[in-house]
């Protein structure tokens, strides 16, 4: 009897199968095309807190704005500032063993986080990258970039230099640090607008510690270099900091400074003239457009390698219209 | 390998189209009217919310205008607007114009919380706030901002702003939407009246009570530009876009659908402000994937149901036909013993129990047929057995030559010719029947010649009734009869006997009776049984007329004896003269048949 039914079933097999592929065209067919909202589990690693930092404050609303749109949510975590890399690391690692379906990346370091964001690969999560690459673009296991193209934004900050600053002027360039992609980016596009016509001096590294100790940094450069015309910072914070030590020095209006970013901060000393411009991200649009893509990635679709979401100008006489306003004051309340 | 059952297939088959197409009609007609539902509650439910909150900011920006509106006539303003006016009574100071103008501002958002600032501009630059100790900017002059140009030029008329990040305050950089009224005194401008309002209040409203599904809700304010929109930032930077387009600026609610997103707007009474609510009911159908899990879960629980039952029907329905079939093919391949065992009960089960009937039936046909065709050949043996015997050839033949050797001329060309007539009679491949005329006739030729033979010893009778002349009996049956009386009857009689032969119907048969007046049988013999054959050659003949008639029509027929031995009393049967001394009477009896 038992040997019956195995035949029948080996004669029938092919039918049962037709049915199920036929179940599933038809599951197919009236399924909506678009993706499905799986309840994805995405962790973003940033580069510091979103505790009143604007930047990274905008870009967590924007993963929040686009994974809202999926009902999801996004887990940020990050070092407290952007000098620990070590940290860092620890908690991409930390990430990779709660083993989320994707780990959105904003690299501290390009070529530290190399090796993280490989084993994150190698548990089968997705990796995209947002505001700062790893190093090494070609062989990197990166699956998407979302930045502002950094290279851009230094070229229209070191117009911005020759703009407002006469040709052969002594000029001190302050970053973070040389070793996040982005600032290497900024660096280099800086400087391939301002090299031959002005004096550069060498890039300040504050090695990534926030305005207090920039404010020392900075006002040791200016005594030993009285001449200095300009300063060109590559971030929010050491702009905030050149501002204050270039008003400690009672330099307002006599030391041109351009800046990266924003701040409460920032606008004041915008508004006041000790700040000249700054040119600034959309990071709203990063944080977003990270988790959009993010979400593609895991719905099996292709994406760009880079997505550019643009830099923007800010003088005084532009705070205050439409797109600006956004981007400057991002806490309504 | 079991043969393939093509009735299985196509019951098979057909029960999974059927189940199929049911599936395949109920299924997106369930889900296209599952859509039509969500987009039709989804349409009522924007309608509903974009009610709500145009209430709402109404409510609020109502409310700027009333504070406004009370503002601009209360006597404390204007005098402290009209300030270097002689009208005024000196003996109020300016700080005291303004403390209490202050006051009265800071009752008024003191009420209500989502009132930030409430500033009153006076044309020389001095300026009433409702909160204590701030100043304004110093890096601005408020007459050069765009909104108090076109107040001014509003002429006394309120002006709700798009949301702003208020920046006259030194030091605070809020999100506002704000109402400005500038106050004149006839034509004289004495000064601007802004109220401030957290847009946290408006965006709140926006933002709460769109919450679920898939709707939000944005603002669309004079000069196209967004006062509120969730998502401002990317469409500022085109990362998204929305279809401005199907915006209608209409004091009823409208809604447009365009490619499965419903675009609902309003505008509201006191601005010049449209608010849109957008529903993107592609995807609230695709936020209920539980629907389609579930419709596909039924569809595909139903399916295998659907499957294993036809497995199950087509199997019962053709597992006995098979079994019927297999048991067909043995019964054609000659195995009469061939039985269909069904243990189902149902039509199929009726078949078999005919067609097991059936093969029963033929069985016993066969059979019959067969026995039939046994006795046929018996029969046809039998016959032969009653033709003429060598033995009666060659004493004829004795007797003709002696005949020939004493002259008798006549006798022998008698003889002979009687001879040869009976030779021809019992070789003729004549039918099995014959008249009962032909067979009188032949068993004559027969008794002239054993009459020649034995001359006086023997003398016979024939009796024919007319009406039997034509009846119909088994040929060669009389002769042997006949010898049967000679050889045992008269021979042994020393005068000679008498041998009569009659035939007549009796009822509904035909009897032939050959009875003589011989030796007559034994008292044991009398009850000569026809049915045991004996070991003698002498009863040979008669035990095979017996048979050969018992075989054509059965046994109720044959042939019956009757005999008184020796010292008996002499038979007296009717037909027949007492005084002849029958002894012995054998009967033919057959039906009486005459084609």
């Amino acid at each position: 009897m038992h040997k019956k039914i195995d035949r029948l079933f080996l004669f029938y097999w092919p039918w049962l199968l037709i049915g199920l592929v036929l179940s599933a065209l038809l599951t197919g067919l009236f399924l909506p095309l678009r993706p499905r909202p799986y309840p994805y589990r995405i962790i973003a690693v940033g580069k510091a807190s979103t505790q009143g930092i604007a930047f990274w404050y905008s870009i967590a609303e924007g993963m929040a704005a686009a994974a809202g749109e999926f009902q999801m949510t996004v887990d940020y975590r990050s070092p407290d500032d952007e000098s620990e890399v070590d940290r860092q690391i620890d908690i991409v690692y930390q990430a990779i063993a709660e083993k989320p379906d994707a780990i959105i990346l904003a690299a501290l370091d390009a070529d530290r986080l190399v090796e993280p964001a490989r084993a994150a690969r190698a548990a089968g999560i997705t990796v995209v990258m947002v505001d700062s690459a790893l190093a090494d673009v070609e062989k990197s296991p990166q699956q998407s970039f979302v930045a502002t193209n950094n290279v851009l934004a230094g070229q229209q900050l070191g117009e911005l230099v020759i703009q407002r600053v006469r040709p052969g002027a002594k000029i001190l360039m302050v970053s973070p640090s040389t070793r996040g992609d982005s600032l290497i980016g900024r660096e280099t596009g800086v400087r391939a607008v301002i090299q031959g016509t002005f004096d550069v001096l060498p890039t300040l590294d504050t090695g990534g510690q926030l305005s207090d100790d920039i404010y020392h940094q900075v006002s040791q450069a200016l005594a030993d270099h009285p001449d200095v015309e300009a300063i060109v910072c590559l971030n929010e914070y050491t702009t905030a900091g050149s501002a204050r030590a270039i008003r400690g020095a009672s330099l307002t209006g006599k030391v041109t400074l351009v800046g990266f970013d924003s701040s409460e901060e920032l606008i004041d000393y915008l508004e006041e003239g000790l700040l000249s411009a700054v040119v600034i991200q959309r990071p709203f649009n990063m944080g977003y457009l990270s988790v959009a893509r993010t979400i593609d990635l895991l719905n099996g679709r292709k994406v760009e390698p880079f997505y550019d979401t643009g830099s923007i100008v800010i003088t005084k006489d532009n705070i205050y219209t439409g797109e600006n306003q956004k981007l400057l004051f991002p806490f309504e309340d | 390998m079991r043969r393939k059952s093509h009735l299985r297939d196509s019951i098979f088959l057909t029960s999974l189209f059927t189940i199929a197409g049911i599936l395949a009609v109920f299924f997106p007609l369930s889900y296209f009217l599952t859509t039509d539902l969500t987009e039709d509650n989804a349409r009522d439910y924007s309608r509903q919310l974009l009610g709500q909150i145009k209430n709402s900011i109404e409510f609020y920006t109502e409310e700027m205008i009333m504070v406004s509106e009370y503002l601009a006539g209360n006597p404390d303003v204007l005098l402290y607007l009209k300030g270097e006016n002689p009208l005024v009574p000196s003996s109020i100071s300016l700080y005291q114009q303004r403390a209490r103008i202050s006051a009265e501002l800071k009752a008024i958002s003191g009420t209500r919380q989502d009132l930030v600032n409430v500033i009153l501009f006076r044309e020389d630059g001095n300026f009433v706030t409702n909160r204590d100790h701030v100043g304004l900017t110093p890096y601005w002059d408020y007459r050069e901002f765009d909104w108090y140009k076109e107040t001014v030029a509003a002429k006394g008329l309120p002006r709700l702003s798009s949301s702003r990040v208020e920046n006259v305050i030194a030091g605070e950089h809020r999100w506002v939407v704000s109402l400005s009224r500038a106050i004149y005194d006839q034509d004289h401008l004495l000064g601007v009246l802004l109220i401030d309002l957290n847009f946290k209040t408006i965006s709140d409203i926006c933002s709460n009570l769109s919450g679920q599904t898939g709707a939000y809700v944005f603002i669309q304010g004079a000069n196209d530009e967004l006062v509120y929109h969730p998502q401002q930032r990317l469409i500022y930077s085109s990362v998204k876009s929305e279809r401005f387009d199907l915006i209608r600026r209409s004091e009823s609610i409208e809604s447009v659908t365009s490619d499965g997103i419903i675009y609902s707007s309003v505008k509201i009474q006191s601005a010049d402000w449209v608010i849109v609510s957008v529903t993107d009911t592609r995807q609230m159908v695709q936020v209920s994937p539980l629907v389609v899990v579930t419709y596909i879960g039924i569809a595909l629980v139903f399916a295998l149901i659907a499957l294993v039952v036809s497995l199950k029907a087509s199997k019962r329905l053709t597992d006995p036909i098979l079994e019927l079939k297999n048991s067909m093919q043995h019964f054609q391949q000659g195995d009469f013993d061939a039985k269909a065992e069904i243990t189902v009960t149902n039509e199929i089960a009726e078949l078999g129990e005919q067609f097991n009937t059936m093969t029963l039936q033929i069985k016993t046909l066969v059979e019959h047929e067969r026995l039939i065709e046994e006795q046929k050949r018996k029969s046809e043996i039998q016959a032969l057995q009653s033709q003429i015997r060598p033995h009666f050839l060659y004493n004829t033949l004795e007797s003709i030559i002696w005949m020939a050797s004493s002259g008798e001329q006549d006798k022998v060309v008698e003889m002979t010719s009687s001879l040869a007539k009976l030779m021809r009679a019992s070789a003729s491949k004549a039918r099995e029947l014959v008249t009962v005329q032909m067979e009188i006739d032949y068993v004559s030729h027969y008794l002239r010649i054993q009459k020649m033979r034995y001359q006086d010893k023997l003398q016979y009778e024939i009796e024919i009734d007319p009406g039997v002349q034509h009846a119909r009996m088994l040929r060669l049956t009389l002769q042997p009869l006949v010898e049967n009386a000679i050889y045992h009857g008269i021979k042994p009689l020393r005068d000679g006997g008498l041998i009569l032969i009659r035939a007549y119907r009796a009822g509904t048969e035909l009897h032939v009776d050959v009875a003589d007046n011989g030796v007559g049988f034994a008292p044991d013999a009398q009850s000569l049984s026809l049915e045991a054959s004996t070991d003698e050659g002498e009863s040979i003949g008669l035990h095979n007329v017996h048979d050969r008639i018992q075989l054509l029509f059965g046994k109720d027929f044959g042939v019956t004896v009757r005999s008184a031995g020796p010292g008996q009393d002499l038979l007296t049967e009717s037909g027949y003269d007492p005084a002849a001394g029958i002894r012995t009477i054998v009967s033919i009896r057959l039906p009486l048949v005459f084609e």
